[in-house]
């Protein structure tokens, strides 16, 4: 990545099953500044979002209707893309596959998000 | 004139004995054994005995004066009569307790 | 002048007192006492005389007086001429009352065997004596175990002179034996008829001496197969070192736990087990009980129990990030003064909802029943003034939920500003399910009869509930207007993306 300022902000992939929560993370990453690059809720669909290459930052969530989202995870370490795991199981309980995320609790405070966003993104530039 | 005693065994009196001895020390025990030998045999249902071991109970040799033991007291039928020794001598026994089948000459 | 009669009445008495003092003072020189009676100062003393066997007679006296055990003499006519202290006690008669007695006034004898009554009386005649055991009956009819030994006595010439017995009372001996028995007898049952299993080791060697059926049926082995292996030969313990350790640990705390045991039948069948091992003392040797509890049917709900355990959390949590969001955009765009009674509200719708959903344990939710929950305020006007009219269609979870708040945010605005804001309002609520290719699902609310209609001023959070954020849920489109005749609602959405799945968890 160039290391001058985009001129368009940074775009985030938001992948949760949970449709209202899925809206509700969409309305706060908006209101912190960045764009949505798209939001899937289930794994097909975010694989092909994922394999677009149009996203800086992803948020996902481990499970997604009962499917894990491992794959997923996979893909965006593969494709260098920062993300943060949202999950309501407990950290001990994901498979190995998350381990290059940031593991962030549901509920989950939305200045906390912001804040490891801002964090993840910065440290690309 | 006193009239000759003439008993047809056994005796239709009842009979009160008490014996007393002290535990069981040898003429004691044989002066027990043979009363009630002599009492089952021949006083049957007539008779009671009250045994007293004034080794136990000094204080109940006063009342009667007894002096020795073994000693056996008649109480009833009246006379009183007293036996001293180990009562071995069955026929001198039932004479003393009137018992024998005999009459006596004054 | 006193009558004849009464002289010699008088004389004949005088004899006899006479006569008796005789016999006395005879008696006493002749040595055919026992004892004299002094008068001493405070009462009569008496003094047993001493016989040059007196000292013997009284050693053995105090002697026997001492003895815990009854001792009783018999002479040639079976009367008592003796009985201690300690028999005294045990049949309840003092020695004044038994002396010359016959034993069976005292007691009866009763045998437990009649075989016993022979052995007493031919041991006394040929060897002079026997031991055993018989029953005496007291006076007072309790019944004693005892344990005698008897002996023939015997005058200086040989000649028979009764007999001595020495009993000792067992009962108590007896009743622990039989409590023993029971016990034993008891034990054994449980033993063969336990749904554990059970072995029985030797400390000293390690292997098994006795195993219940129940073990045998677990692992697929006789009861001679197991006797005499160790516990790791019949796949319980991993090895000779393992077996060792068990033993070891049992003889410093006597009990050991192994909580979860991998145990494999003969047939090759697996199985979890629980084994509790304890260092048992039995008669003076010691000996290890193993009970051996298949626990696999119970790890398997453990593991079923915490697989849904986790299911539930993740789901409470997703619902508390919901409420969250909900309360962060309620905070965001509306009146703060009015915000904690707003936010109270719409968690109460999702509540509602929810509880809708577990119920039918997340197999979704009827359209029917969605709309009466979120209705339940109004419950009393709905067949006057409100009207719910649509087929069975079972709603996915995600569209009971977005359909769910919708349908609560417009019942809340039409009690505020709308067709129930006023005494004759109406509300008509209906749904449908086309046959079309893909099929839709379709969902209106209409108001006529409510206070004149008016635009909301600025975009609050409750248009968005009813607008974009049921949308997303269901993938769907609605439409909102605000006529003249009343506020109108309508939604449609692929029935696919409503309506529950036949797979549960959607």
């Amino acid at each position: 990545m160039p290391s001058q300022q985009a001129p368009s902000p940074p775009r985030v992939l938001i992948i949760e099953d949970e449709p209202l929560l899925a809206y509700v993370l969409e309305e706060v990453v908006r209101d912190a500044g960045f764009a949505i690059a798209g939001t899937a809720t289930r794994l097909p669909p975010a694989l092909e979002l994922i394999a677009a290459g149009t996203c800086d930052a992803a948020i996902l969530d481990a499970n997604l209707a009962g499917v894990s989202a491992g794959p997923a995870a996979l893909a965006l370490t593969t494709a260098g893309v920062p993300f943060i795991v949202l999950s309501g199981y407990a950290p001990d309980q994901q498979s190995r596959a998350f381990a290059a995320g940031t593991h962030l609790q549901k509920p989950c405070r939305p200045e906390r998000l912001i804040e490891v966003l801002q964090g993840l993104l910065e440290s690309r530039r | 004139m006193t009239e000759p005693r003439v008993h047809t065994a056994p005796a239709a009196d009842h009979y009160v004995l008490r014996l007393y001895i002290t535990g069981s020390t040898p003429r004691s025990i044989r002066a027990l054994s043979n009363i009630r030998r002599i009492c089952n045999e021949h006083l049957a249902g007539h008779y009671d005995l009250e045994v007293i071991d004034i080794a136990e109970h000094p204080t109940l040799a006063e009342g009667e004066q007894i002096i020795a033991a073994p000693t056996l007291i008649k109480h009833l039928p009246l006379p009183l009569r007293r036996f001293i020794g180990d009562m071995s001598q069955t026929e001198r026994i039932l004479l003393g307790l009137d018992l024998v089948d005999s009459t006596r000459h004054p | 002048m006193a009558p004849d009669a009464t002289i010699r009445r008088e004389n004949a008495a005088l004899q006899m007192r006479l006569e008796e003092a005789e016999e006395t003072l005879r008696a006493i020189r002749g040595g055919d006492v026992d004892a004299l009676v002094i008068e001493g100062t405070s009462g009569p003393q008496v003094y047993t005389l001493q016989g040059h066997d007196a000292e013997a007679n009284r050693f053995r006296g105090e002697m026997l007086a001492q003895v815990s055990d009854a001792v009783l003499a018999i002479d040639g006519d079976q009367s008592i001429v003796y009985l201690n202290a300690a028999a005294e006690r045990l049949y309840g008669f003092t020695l004044a009352q038994a002396l010359g007695r016959r034993m069976s006034d005292i007691f009866e004898t009763r045998w437990e065997m009649p075989a016993d009554e022979q052995a007493a009386i031919g041991g006394l005649e040929s060897d002079g004596e026997w031991r055993g055991e018989a029953v005496h009956v007291l006076h007072d009819g309790r019944m004693l175990h005892v344990d005698i030994g008897v002996t023939r006595l015997r005058k200086a010439n040989g000649a028979p002179n009764g007999v001595l017995a020495v009993i000792r009372d067992v009962t108590e001996r007896k009743q622990h034996e039989l409590a023993v028995l029971v016990s034993e007898i008891r034990y054994r049952r449980l033993f063969e008829t336990a749904h554990d299993g059970i072995l029985i080791l030797d400390p000293a060697t390690r292997k098994i001496v006795d195993a219940n059926p129940f073990m045998t049926q677990m692992l697929g082995y006789s009861r001679a197969e197991l006797v005499g292996r160790e516990l790791f030969e019949i796949g319980l313990l991993q090895d000779e070192a393992a077996s060792q350790e068990m033993v070891r640990r049992l003889n410093l705390t006597r009990q050991v736990r192994y909580d979860n045991l991998p145990l494999e039948s003969q047939s090759g069948r697996h199985q979890d087990v629980e084994v509790v091992a304890n260092l048992y003392d039995e008669n003076g040797h010691p000996v290890i009980q193993c009970n051996i509890r298949d626990i696999t049917e119970r790890r398997r709900n453990e593991d079923h129990v915490k697989l849904l355990m986790a299911e539930v959390n993740h789901r409470a949590k997703n619902l508390l990030a919901v409420v969250q969001a909900v309360a962060d955009q309620t905070a965001k765009y509306g009146d703060p003064a009015t915000f904690g009674a707003r936010l109270s509200d719409r968690i109460a719708g999702i509540a509602a909802g929810q509880d809708l959903l577990v119920r039918n344990l997340w197999q979704g939710v009827e359209v029917t029943d969605l709309v009466r929950v979120q209705l339940a305020h109004f419950h009393e006007l709905i067949g006057t003034r409100v009207h719910i009219d649509g087929p069975a269609a079972r709603l996915s979870a995600a569209a009971a939920q977005g359909i769910g708040m919708a349908i609560h945010e417009l019942a809340t605005n039409a009690a505020k500003y709308g067709a129930l804001s006023n005494r004759d309002g109406q509300v008509h609520i209906a749904w449908s399910l086309s046959t079309s290719t893909p099929p839709q699902f379709a969902m209106s609310w209409r108001e006529t009869g409510g206070p004149p209609v008016v635009l909301p001023i600025r975009k609050g959070f409750g248009q968005i509930v009813v607008g974009r954020m049921v949308e997303a849920a269901i993938e769907g489109k609605v439409i909102t207007e605000f006529a003249t005749s009343g506020f109108h609602w309508s939604l449609t959405a692929p029935a696919a993306a409503t309506l529950a799945s036949a797979e549960p968890g959607t």
